[in-house]
């Protein structure tokens, strides 16, 4: 068999798969906006250390020069020129001293608690067009925000259709907590993404393909952002038909085509499945404070007029047969704890922070679930000062 | 010109990392396919090696080849791919050219893709840049770190693997 035989045969059998002509782009655009360490650490060391030197002299003469007034917004702050619109009835527990951001029709509220004043920020409400739904470090952001574990920064994606181009260009930023400063460390085109989780300087985030896939700058899946070094990485599944939407503690939480609930190990590779709601769909609605998944249960075949299952109870069968759906809390044993089949709650996007789940009704009604008391009521709103829905948009802070 | 472009490249200019690693990366993509015999695993490897390349331009030296370089990343990101665990789990399930017919494997190349597959890494290399990137043997030796003996020593053992099933397939022709 002669050299030219050989070339032949082998571009026969691996030429059937022919390279994807937008991958040269996507593999440019992917590249982090910076050199890495190597090449721009070591260039820049000694002019960067410099910089530092006189940027810390200058920002200590202005810092001793304005005060407490230089000082930036950090985790806890709202704001201070809150309109009263009204009190919410406080019904339990009494003993929390905080104000829970609400997003509602009418604008970003803050409900106090004990005292159950409703404050509205006059820098988020529907007068100024899409009310923004989510409070988080001093700011409310209109996607889902992720914070990083140690709390110093958090993520979320943005999208916007530019005018120059005829398809949707997202974004991920990194934004300070301490200073507010607020960093893309990814814009591509042709996708949209939402961010699902915040590891140790690393992003998370879902790519899905816009209404233009063929300027999609990534392929739809799940992607890991550096956000140190730059750069983007497809995160290897083994099933890609699993509908991951949330990380936590080193794992990512999905949905597997085949039902039930997944966790998927990011450094070992190691799958978990725990077969809960066989035959119902299953939401990942985000996590406790102690990283146990929140789900919602949807049960596919409702059966009207079945017993239903009181709160907190084990259950070996968790779809809800009275309710169409509920949510639970699913423990480390995979044992599914329901939260609530009330279908004023199931819908609600549930707020994990220091105090437990944080839960707001269609109806005005404001929730806290906690591990040893169970989810109580802690306040209701009347819905006309509301203007309609509202959800909780952040930490009682 | 290429000295040029690679100054530039290291000093953070894209358009010159571009003009440099741009034009290779569909080759780039058929080494890699040609490694893995998986698109979806070609285009990370690639996509990976790149972000490697950009991150290690310091390494490159004014007057080296960039080729052999980049596709050095490149095999190593595949040998990488490999050997991970996603790599072997995913590899369980294939299993469906098993029950085709002997003709239908040969017409359809599945014998000789396989006979690859059995190759090393180091054989499957050498013989992939030369005889399906029709790298010449001192760019090959470039690529793979080797002295060019080693190289034509990897690519005889690896051909004598692979020759039946190429026979074969000229014989059923």
């Amino acid at each position: 068999v002669s050299d030219d035989v050989i070339r032949r045969r082998l571009r026969e059998v691996l030429d059937v798969e022919p390279p994807d002509p937008t991958l040269r782009a996507r593999v440019m655009a992917s590249l982090p906006l910076d050199l890495g360490e190597e090449n721009h650490g070591r260039r820049w060391l000694a002019g960067g250390l410099a910089m530092l030197l006189a940027t810390t002299i200058v920002a200590g003469l202005l810092l001793s020069r304005t005060g407490r007034e230089a000082s930036p917004k950090t985790a806890g702050q709202y704001h201070s020129n809150l309109v009263t619109i009204g009190s919410a009835q406080v019904i339990a527990p009494t003993d929390l001293h905080c104000r829970l951001p609400l997003a509602s029709t009418r604008g970003g509220l803050f409900l106090g608690l004990p005292d159950g004043q409703l404050g509205l920020d006059p820098t988020n409400t529907s007068d100024a067009g899409m009310v923004r739904g989510n409070y988080v470090a001093g700011r409310w952001i209109a996607a889902s925000p992720q914070m990083a574990p140690d709390g110093t920064a958090y993520a979320y994606a943005s999208s916007q259709k530019l005018q120059t181009a005829p398809y949707l260009t997202a974004a991920i930023h990194v934004v300070d907590t301490t200073t507010g400063s607020d960093r893309v460390i990814w814009q591509g085109d042709g996708v949209s993404v939402s961010v699902i989780g915040f590891g140790s300087g690393v992003v998370y985030a879902n790519a899905y393909a816009a209404n233009n896939e063929a300027n999609a700058t990534i392929k739809p899946g799940l992607w890991s952002f550096d956000t140190r070094a730059g750069g983007l990485r497809r995160v290897q599944v083994p099933d890609d038909r699993t509908r991951y939407s949330g990380v936590h503690d080193g794992g990512v939480w999905g949905v597997p085509s085949s039902g039930g609930l997944r966790r998927l190990d990011l450094a070992t590779g190691a799958v978990t499945d725990y077969p809960i709601g066989a035959g119902a769909m299953i939401n990942v609605m985000g996590f406790d404070r102690d990283g146990l998944p929140l789900v919602r249960v949807t049960s596919v075949s409702v059966k009207p007029g079945a017993a239903s299952s009181s709160p907190n109870e084990r259950q070996p069968v968790p779809i809800p047969t009275a309710q169409p759906a509920a949510l639970y809390v699913v423990t480390r044993q995979g044992d599914p704890i329901l939260m609530t089949s009330d279908p004023a709650l199931v819908n609600s996007v549930p707020v994990a922070d220091q105090h437990g789940v944080w839960l707001a009704g269609s109806d005005g009604s404001v929730w806290l679930y906690q591990q040893r008391s169970g989810l109580r009521k802690v306040a209701q709103i009347d819905p006309a000062l509301l203007g309609g829905r509202v959800s909780v948009a952040g930490s009682c802070l | 010109m290429q000295d040029d472009l690679i100054r530039e490249a290291k000093a953070g200019d894209r358009q010159a990392f571009d003009a440099l690693v741009g034009p290779m990366i569909d080759p780039a993509y058929r080494l890699a396919f040609g490694m893995l015999h998986d698109r979806e695993a070609a285009e990370d490897a690639v996509q990976e090696a790149a972000f490697k390349a950009w991150k290690k331009l310091a390494n490159v030296r004014d007057g080296s080849g960039m080729r052999p370089w980049f596709f050095a990343i490149v095999a190593n990101q595949c040998r990488s791919t490999r050997r991970s665990r996603w790599w072997s789990v995913l590899r369980l399930g294939d299993g469906d050219q098993r029950s085709l017919q002997i003709e239908d494997r040969i017409v359809r190349g599945a014998d000789l893709r396989r006979a690859l597959r059995t190759l090393s890494h180091d054989q499957r290399l050498a013989v992939v840049l030369h005889y399906y990137l029709d790298l010449p043997l001192e760019e090959v030796a470039a690529v793979v770190g080797a002295p060019l003996g080693t190289v034509k020593s990897r690519i005889h053992r690896g051909l004598q693997q692979v020759r039946p099933q190429i026979e074969a397939r000229e014989a059923f022709e």
